[in-house]
């Protein structure tokens, strides 16, 4: 693993401005799904491709903090198991960044796999596991239930936080300079 | 006028000695062979065209090199005696306070308290020394009222006002301000020199000021002034004498108008007095030759009458139903014309563009394009006739490709292979930038990144082109050129419409200037007028032309005319 | 444009009167206390205590109208789907059988079944008077230092400031793009094929989004030149010293949490209280 900085006053902002871009998103962009009267959040795939670019823990905090706000000005409060599971998404697809080095210009196929890879187990853990988890342990709620709502939520998710993040870090890395490149002529 | 040789036996705040540096991610060194002092309590302001590297010369002072913007570094820097290497970005902070160009960036505090006290709650300051110096500081800036107030409720002027209260919290002695006066309309630009000028003077502060925007800085008295272009220092002169050479010129920096009308009446500039100074200046006896140059050159343009392309009734807008935005506009925009519609921040210019393309919906009136009402029409609909260049092309490219990018507008209307591929062809000869059609984006500068979404709207074939603040924080020859190409659309018939604060832009490039304040149009006329009257100066926020003042000091009786004929004669000695 | 983040209103009641980090340490405890809780009776209180706080800070119910009926909406939903997808858990957890109807099948309403989904819906409604009360009057300015002040690390409280701070200016971006790119024709709506809508979603997202990463850079410039990161601890301009009103706002809490959990603990001794024993 190389000896990537954890949290730089960079990060930070990174963050602070992907919890901003996180709750615009929830809140004003609404794309139909293919399924009648349902919408794709395409938030996830936001909030991976920060976790790619300022890792994990930007990527949990985003997640943290953009859903907590976002339900917030919503609904009034928010729903506390899946703000976990937003986090959890955020940390694990975010591991990318140990692993990349995007930054430089750098996302190759390979690349490409591995975040959709940990998008993937990271969606997984974060609606199949942590939110019906929450949710059974906050309400009392049956397993059963709130796992047919996790297991709808990580359909889509998934799918979008792969598809979107991935284009968005090939769009991403055709942006950055290759070192020493730059000349005038 | 202070003695420039007086300060060689104050203390050496500032050493650079044969210092050179080299960004990691370029090829070779952006700054080299820079040899300069900067003394106690001196105001110096650095001048230079855009990558000249002017701001890398401020990000050495404030430390932001090397320690944000890794590179190589040659020679040596010296603050206050230390070698800059040998210090970090705080210590650098505690010599030098920066405010940055961009006041949305450096304002990061969610009430203007807040962010004035910033720096010291980054100190550990205890809480109530800490509420004292903030409302000492802000009362310096005029900012005590304000203390509540959030960011979004207050103006561009207000927002740097308090920027500048955060960076002189800690006492740093040096303050170093970058391009301060981009994003400001005229008179808050006139304003911000002054406040900067007073807090110098009052605090003793050293203050060193990067801009390109020569004219406007020299407002108020500086020292020195320091010449950059292609990485090292070329000038390090007084106004006076920097004026009086032609140096300026040739680095592509715009002189003050009324020098440049003076070089055109071929006034002698050695001997004239206090060039520098916009209001005390003195012809020296040379009156005659400006007056004979204007009576030679005197023309007078008959207008033409030309058929409404855009006409705008009783138009009303409010975002809250209960402060009018827009209030009973009446506007009528003629096929051909190149027009700007100016006014202070907040006076209605931006929201009137964009109920003009269905960006806002309007409360009431009509909106008629031709002879068909358009206020049905969506989005989509008015794109075709009206195009709308948002200020920033950041915030318009979303392809990696130019030919994409441009394309992109076609696709959406379902036009076939073929017919596209012609389209934007067409469009980018029009726009200089056929031999790119393969490029990445990226590889662009701003300004051609600027003309790709200029482009990208161009090839949908609107007969009006709304453009905001074109050439925002672009130096002389990217400004010229940006608006060089406008001309030859213009010249094609195509309707442009420009939001500007940049008077110079209003005066030279077009043929007509809406005034707008408080949601009224207050004046519809020729910017040369519009610049002479000292009542709609005040009412929108705008600024004299030195021009003006330069017509009078000459004993010119008509100063339109003779702003007119400065403008006309310009733009035949063009270089473009 | 001018957004305001919580639409938070500066009024002068009693609930706005409270230091931020009060607020912040009531809104969690009282939140605690509804988790851990299935008691009718407490929940019962809870909603009457939570809707008096709602009353006192004088938050207008026009302000809230609009979320309330959504919210009403979403706990019917919830209703309904709870029972059809486990019918008899309300017997399971509570241990006792009373019927009241069949609709055939698996599908008997209970008398357990029907006070367990008013509890459920009973602890939703609690939550949201507790969030409203907390959102619209507390400060954003207080609530980073707030929450340093309960322990989390400033570098934390800075991101959550910086995304109040920063979040107006991306929403004004984005309504700025959208429309720019609504001009060229891009569309997301479902008059566009799926893979078009995707192409499209993306043609607004990175424009958004990479002039969003162009200002991280300036941003944290600015922050570092004016010593951020210094030092691990800072001091916050807004925070608000605890007042009388402050240490009584929380004795109250401490006190309605600690009776709760002494019920739970020592009068029901379970998670679930139930009327039906003995029926």
């Amino acid at each position: 693993m190389s000896k990537k900085p954890l949290f730089t006053t960079k990060t930070l902002v990174g963050t602070g401005l992907g919890a901003a871009l996180f709750i615009v998103l929830t809140m004003f962009v609404k794309v139909p799904s293919p399924i009648p009267n349902t919408t794709i959040n395409i938030t996830y795939g936001v909030e991976a491709f920060f976790g790619v670019v300022f890792g994990p823990i930007a990527g949990g905090l985003i997640g943290l903090i953009g859903h907590t706000i976002s339900d917030s000005l919503m609904w009034g409060t928010p729903s506390w198991a899946w703000v976990a599971g937003s986090a959890v998404v955020g940390i694990v697809s975010g591991l990318c960044y140990y692993f990349m080095d995007i930054e430089s210009g750098k996302f190759s196929v390979k690349d490409a796999v591995i975040l959709c890879v940990l998008s993937v187990l990271g969606n997984a853990i974060a609606w199949l596991l942590v939110a019906p988890a929450g949710d059974m342990i906050q309400y009392a709620q049956p397993w059963d239930y709130v796992f047919a709502q996790g297991l709808m939520a990580f359909g889509s998710n998934a799918i979008t936080t792969c598809v979107l993040s991935v284009l968005l870090c090939f769009a991403y890395s055709k942006t950055r300079v290759k070192k020493g490149s730059l000349d005038i002529e | 006028m202070e003695m420039t040789n007086t300060t060689i036996n104050k203390r050496a705040v500032i050493e650079f000695n044969d210092f050179s540096f080299q960004y990691d991610s370029q090829k070779r060194p952006t700054l080299h062979d820079v040899n300069l002092t900067i003394y106690e309590g001196e105001k110096i302001l650095i001048i230079g065209p855009s990558g000249s590297g002017k701001s890398t010369l401020g990000n050495c002072l404030n430390g932001l090199i090397p320690f944000a913007y890794p590179g190589k570094i040659g020679g040596s820097v010296k603050l206050y005696g230390h070698d800059l290497t040998s210090l970090n970005i705080f210590k650098c902070s505690q010599y030098v306070g920066t405010v940055l160009q961009d006041a949305d960036s450096q304002f990061v505090g969610l009430s203007v308290g807040e962010d004035i006290a910033f720096e010291l709650e980054n100190d550990n300051v205890p809480l109530e020394t800490m509420h004292h110096k903030v409302r000492e500081v802000a009362g310096i800036v005029d900012m005590a009222s304000f203390l509540q107030r959030s960011p979004f409720e207050l103006s561009g002027g207000q927002k740097q006002r308090a920027c500048l209260a955060g960076a002189m919290v800690a006492d740093a002695p040096v303050l170093l301000f970058d391009e301060p006066l981009a994003n400001l309309d005229p008179s808050t630009g006139k304003s911000a020199i002054e406040l900067i000028d007073t807090i110098a003077k009052q605090r003793n502060k050293t203050v060193i000021i990067i801009e390109h925007r020569l004219e406007d800085v020299l407002h108020r008295h500086v020292d020195r002034i320091l010449l950059i272009n292609h990485g090292t220092i070329l000038a390090d002169m007084t106004p006076d004498e920097l004026l009086c050479s032609d140096l300026l010129e040739q680095n592509g920096i715009r002189e003050p108008l009324y020098v440049a009308a003076m070089r055109y009446a071929d006034v002698d500039l050695s001997q004239t007095k206090h060039l520098s100074d916009d209001t005390h200046y003195d012809l020296n006896g040379q009156q005659h030759l400006v007056k004979s140059w204007y009576q030679a050159n005197r023309s007078v343009v008959q207008p033409i009458e030309k058929e409404a392309v855009l006409t705008i009734n009783d138009l009303c807008f409010s975002y809250d139903g209960i402060h009018p935005i827009l209030d009973h506009v009446d506007l009528t925009i003629h096929q051909g014309e190149m027009m700007a519609i100016v006014g202070k921040n907040g006076a209605g210019k931006s929201t009137l563009s964009k109920c003009i393309v269905g960006f806002e919906k309007i409360d009431g009136g009509t909106i008629f394009y031709k002879d068909l009402c358009i206020n049905d029409w969506t989005i989509k609909e008015r794109a075709n006739a009206i195009g709308y260049v948002l200020q920033n092309p950041n915030q318009m490219i979303c392809k990696t490709m130019i030919y994409d990018e441009v394309a992109l507008g076609l696709l959406s209307r379902g036009y076939d292979k073929d017919t596209i591929e012609t389209k934007v062809y067409d469009t980018l000869k029009i726009c200089g930038l056929y031999e790119y059609r393969n490029w990445p984006i990226c590889a662009l500068s701003y300004g051609q990144k600027k003309r790709v979404t200029i482009a990208s709207i161009l090839v949908l074939e609107p007969s009006v082109l709304i453009l905001d603040e074109p050439t925002a924080g672009q130096d002389y020859r990217h400004y010229s050129e940006i608006m060089e190409f406008l001309t030859t659309l213009n010249d094609r018939g195509i309707t442009i419409i420009l939001i500007t604060h940049d008077m110079h832009l209003m005066l030279e490039y077009t043929d007509r200037c809406v005034v707008i304040t408080d949601g009224k149009i207050i004046a519809d006329t020729a910017g040369s007028v519009v610049l002479s009257d000292p009542r709609l100066i005040e009412k929108a926020y705008l600024k004299r032309t030195s021009l003006y003042d330069l017509a009078q000091k000459c004993d010119i009786n008509d100063p339109v005319a003779f702003i007119d004929t400065f403008i006309r004669h310009e733009h035949k000695e063009s270089p473009l | 444009m001018k957004i305001k983040l919580f639409s938070y209103n500066q009024l002068d009641t009693l609930i706005h009167q409270l230091s931020g980090l009060t607020k912040l340490l009531c809104f969690l405890i009282m939140i605690f206390t509804v988790i851990l809780t299935y008691d009718i009776r407490v929940l019962l209180f809870m909603l009457a205590f939570a809707i008096v706080c709602f009353r006192i800070s004088k938050i207008p119910f026009d302000q809230v109208k609009l979320i309330f009926g959504y919210i009403l909406v979403f706990l019917l939903f919830d209703f309904v789907l709870s029972f059809v997808f486990a019918p008899q858990y309300g017997v399971e957890v509570l241990g006792t059988r009373h019927e009241i109807f069949s609709f055939g099948g698996p599908f008997v309403l209970t008398w357990e079944e029907l006070y367990y989904l008013s509890c459920k819906t009973m602890k939703y409604l609690c939550m949201f008077p507790v969030g409203f009360v907390f959102f619209f009057t507390t400060n954003p300015s207080e609530f980073a230092s707030s929450l340093n002040h309960i322990g989390v690390s400033a570098k934390i409280c800075t991101t959550v400031a910086l995304t109040m701070r920063y979040f107006p200016d991306v929403s004004r971006d984005y309504t700025n793009i959208s429309l720019a790119q609504q001009a060229r024709g891009i569309d997301m709506s479902r008059k566009e094929k799926l893979g078009r809508r995707i192409k499209n979603v993306m043609a607004l997202l990175a424009p958004l989004i990479f002039s969003t990463m162009d200002r991280v850079d300036a941003i944290a410039n600015a922050m570092s030149l004016r010593g951020y990161g210094k030092t691990k601890k800072r001091t916050w301009y807004s925070f608000r010293a605890l007042q009388r009103n402050d240490y009584l706002a929380l004795a109250v809490c401490i006190v309605i949490f600690v009776i709760s959990l002494s019920i739970r603990l020592f009068v029901t001794k379970s998670y679930f209280y139930n009327p039906f024993i003995g029926w």
